[in-house]
């Protein structure tokens, strides 16, 4: 099996090998603790302790702490892009994409917030625990691309915030919500909510297909009031942080999908290789051969697509070719990575099919990924409006 | 939508151009079914509106807990409805004397579309009983016949219902009994030894639908010499009737399983079980052909169940895009929504046709009972695939209706013989023919 090729051997440092190896040590830990017994979906209540000692070990990206450099979308990623973090998501959805999901969700939040700095931190909290957040944006309706969801969304009008924002990712019962909303003027402002808010109700979302240890909610605000001191950025700067907040989200589900489907081929292959039928192993068939042969093929092309750009800074990308490059991502990611984990579970024929095996769950993992946040469609027809690369 | 300009417009042409121009607001589903003849039409709409009472009000919780679905009351009421007794024709059974030899492989697939259309895995709970009693009738056999089928078809037909079930796969042998290449060196384990008065089974069978309920099952075993010969699958295996109660026969674990989660997928276990020789269906060693013939029967039905779970996301995704506003428009007017949507109309169309094609291969043919599963199977991801996309988050929610059919789909990739291996089954059927390949001796 390819190994996570996070960054090429001479421009990752010491420090992202370091982290990468402690990224190992936890996805070992939380698949002793998730999957110790027979489940579907694991043992859910291992997430929250499994949440508190990825923040422990710096994981869990923090605005307001120094930890949060290295943790998932932290600042690392200003100067030194993406590629960190795609390596760590990549790595965590080995063992499951809906933890994965968690810390990537508190990493966009931390983004989105843009480290400005977290003025309202609970005067007992830790230093050492950033408190968990969700990002309230619905993209592409977060987008300004999107003519059709100019009215969606959250609205800030004067010091009110109404309307609501479907679909945030968080780790667990989140402290506080990153909000993304729309201003009078048609520009942004991103603000930091503290839960609960006067006004604001978090609503789960219901039981979805995959990524089940990972909670989803509807953020709803009725007349919410929204302090000075609770906005973090406007105009431009908001913007920014939007849009970077919006294609990082997209970057790290691709990155979430190529681990559930390299982890899925990789299981597919082991398979393979026992598993007799005709006299010989399947692996010798080429039925099955063509079936893995495939999936190798699509997860190459991810792999390329994904590493394309991911040593660039974040500072350094214009927002639309950053936003460009996640689109093609997430979409590629869909088909490709679904493809892949499809193939993987056909080729242990029946036995694929029943939770026993735990493929199952990475085909319903990938399934909710292809559409976290924006169906194909929408990202196509987003990307068009983008206009052509300069 | 017809505007009221071609209305007018169309008004204009001659009295024939009028009559030959369809302008009536009518349904796919009533077109299509316009076109069979009035007894299969009729069928399909008793299969539709069963479907809907008896299926409809069962569907999400038996999905969401399957340990705690009990599918007794839908079988008694399948079986007051008829739909468990058409393998025969009255007295014994519900079928139309006239739909007896060309049509009920017809009345099997409609059946099977309209139930999975509502849920796949109820509906499968229900069709496995013509599973497991195909090798009774497929046999020829009458003794089979008479003794299994007729009081099995008369007590549905009362409104007793009785389960039969289908046991060939084990455990280390899944495709290998579905293929002629792999049955010469299948692992199967499963055997039958003779002894005086009948035969003794021991092995183990998994996977099979409606194991945990069957009041009896038809079991594919390999009959053994003494002198210790490799039993082989295409020379050996006999098909037996095992009824529930039989010492020695149990049934273990149900799978937790992606999808089709309300029917049963159950571990049987034949611990050294007697059975007389009169519970042989057909001759010794005749079991090769008949799981091959069931099988070519079965396959056709199976691509309806597909059918049923595309159409199933395909009115999923309509109904949310008619009732979904976006930008202050119902999402349903946007025209990539229509492009979208439209093609999961004319995939499961398209994928319709082709059972409805196969179907009437009578007797049912491999090579074309293979294409239809295949093809209809994978159609059947594609278009559940593409609804989720369509729905986007919403899709992935359980409450949207289309994340359940792909789970449920995935499956027609794998029962019934793997895609690959019915792809191959295809080139096998037609090997001297359309492939123009070298005779086999």
């Amino acid at each position: 099996m390819t190994t996570v090729a996070a960054a090429p051997a001479e421009e990752t440092t010491q420090a992202e090998r370091s982290l990468l190896e402690v990224v190992d040590h936890f996805t070992a830990l939380a698949g002793r603790r998730l999957f110790a017994e027979e489940s579907p979906d694991g043992d859910l209540a291992a997430v929250d302790p499994l949440l508190s000692r990825a923040a422990e070990i710096g994981l869990l990206a923090d605005p307001a702490a120094e930890s949060g450099t290295w943790g998932a979308w932290g600042t690392h990623a200003d100067d030194g892009g993406p590629a960190l973090t795609l390596a760590m998501l990549r790595h965590l959805a080995r063992t499951c994409a809906g933890l994965a999901t968690t810390v990537h969700a508190q990493g966009i939040a931390a983004r989105l917030l843009g480290g400005t700095g977290s003025a309202d931190r609970d005067a007992g909290a830790s230093e050492q625990t950033p408190r968990r957040l969700t990002a309230a944006f619905t993209p592409p309706a977060g987008l300004p691309i999107d003519p059709r969801n100019a009215a969606a969304g959250l609205r800030l009008s004067g010091s009110v915030l109404t309307g609501d924002c479907r679909y945030s990712v968080a780790p667990g019962t989140p402290d506080a919500v990153a909000v993304a909303a729309r201003t009078e003027d048609g520009g942004w402002a991103v603000i930091e909510l503290p839960q609960p808010a006067a006004g604001m109700t978090l609503v789960p979302t219901g039981l979805r297909i995959g990524l089940r240890a990972a909670t989803f909610l509807d953020v709803r605000c009725e007349e919410t009031p929204v302090t000075d001191g609770q906005i973090r950025a406007r105009g431009a700067a908001a913007r920014t942080a939007v849009v970077q907040a919006v294609a990082c989200d997209w970057l790290g589900q691709a990155a979430i999908a190529l681990g559930t489907a390299e982890q899925a081929v990789a299981e597919a292959r082991s398979y393979t290789a026992t598993r007799v039928q005709g006299g010989t192993t399947i692996g010798h068939h080429p039925a099955v051969r063509l079936l893995l042969a495939r999936a190798e093929h699509d997860l190459a092309v991810l792999d390329a697509l994904l590493t394309r750009h991911a040593h660039r800074g974040l500072r350094g990308f214009e927002a639309d070719d950053l936003l460009r490059w996640a689109m093609d991502c997430r979409v590629a990611a869909g088909e490709l990575a679904g493809e892949a984990v499809t193939q993987a579970l056909q080729t242990l024929g029946g036995y694929g099919y029943m939770d026993e095996y735990g493929i199952s769950k990475r085909l319903r993992d990938v399934t909710s990924l292809r559409v976290l946040h924006g169906g194909p469609d929408q990202l196509l027809l987003a990307r068009h409006d983008l206009g052509e690369e300069a | 939508m017809i505007t009221a300009e071609l209305r007018h417009s169309a008004a204009l042409l001659a009295p024939l151009g009028r009559a030959l121009y369809d302008l009536d607001a009518t349904t796919l589903w009533e077109r299509e079914t316009a076109t069979l003849p009035r007894s299969l039409a009729r069928r399909r709409r008793a299969y539709r509106d069963f479907a809907r009472r008896e299926l409809g009000p069962r569907a999400a919780a038996a999905d969401l807990d399957p340990a705690g679905y009990d599918p007794r009351p839908l079988l008694a009421a399948a079986a007051r409805a008829g739909l468990q007794s058409e393998m025969l024709p009255a007295p014994f059974g519900t079928m139309p004397l006239g739909s007896l030899l060309r049509r009920s492989l017809f009345h099997e697939s409609l059946k099977a579309e309209e139930l999975s259309t509502v849920c796949a895995g109820l509906g499968l709970g229900l069709l496995a009983h013509g599973l497991g009693t195909a090798p009774l009738l497929l046999s020829g056999d009458p003794t089979a016949i008479r003794r299994w089928l007729l009081p099995l078809s008369r007590d549905n037909r009362a409104g007793r219902p009785r389960l039969a079930a289908f046991a060939i796969t084990e455990p280390a042998a899944g495709s290998d009994v579905e293929d002629s290449e792999g049955a010469g060196s299948a692992r199967i384990g499963t055997t039958a030894r003779r002894v005086p008065g009948g035969y003794r089974i021991s092995g183990q069978k998994v996977f099979i639908t409606g194991g945990a309920h069957a009041d009896l099952v038809t079991v594919f075993a390999s009959l053994v010499e003494d002198h210790g010969t490799r039993p082989r699958v295409d020379r050996d295996w006999t098909c037996f009737v095992v009824e529930r109660g039989t010492p020695g026969f149990t049934s273990g674990r149900s799978e937790h399983k992606l999808g089709q989660r309300a029917a049963d997928a159950t571990e049987l276990f034949f611990d050294d079980v007697f059975v007389p020789e009169s519970h042989r269906v057909g001759a010794e060693r005749s079991g090769w052909a008949l799981n091959r013939n069931v099988l070519n029967y079965s396959r056709i039905p199976v691509g309806a169940i597909a059918v049923g779970i595309a159409r199933g996301a395909t009115e999923a995704a309509t109904e949310h895009c008619r009732s979904t506003t976006l930008g202050g428009r119902p999402l349903l007017s946007y025209q990539e929504v229509q492009l979208a949507l439209a093609d999961l109309w004319t995939e499961t169309m398209a994928m319709r046709a082709m059972v409805w094609q196969g179907a009437r291969h009578v007797p049912a043919t491999q090579g074309v009972s293979s294409a239809v599963k295949t093809f209809c199977g994978d159609r059947a991801v594609a278009v559940s695939t593409r609804a989720i996309e369509l729905l986007a988050d919403h899709g992935a929610h359980t409450a949207g209706g289309v994340e359940k059919r792909l789970r449920d789909g995935r499956l027609n990739q794998i029962y019934e013989g793997t895609n690959q291996l019915n792809r191959l089954a295809l080139i096998e059927s037609q090997w001297e023919t359309d492939l123009g390949g070298p005779r086999v001796a």
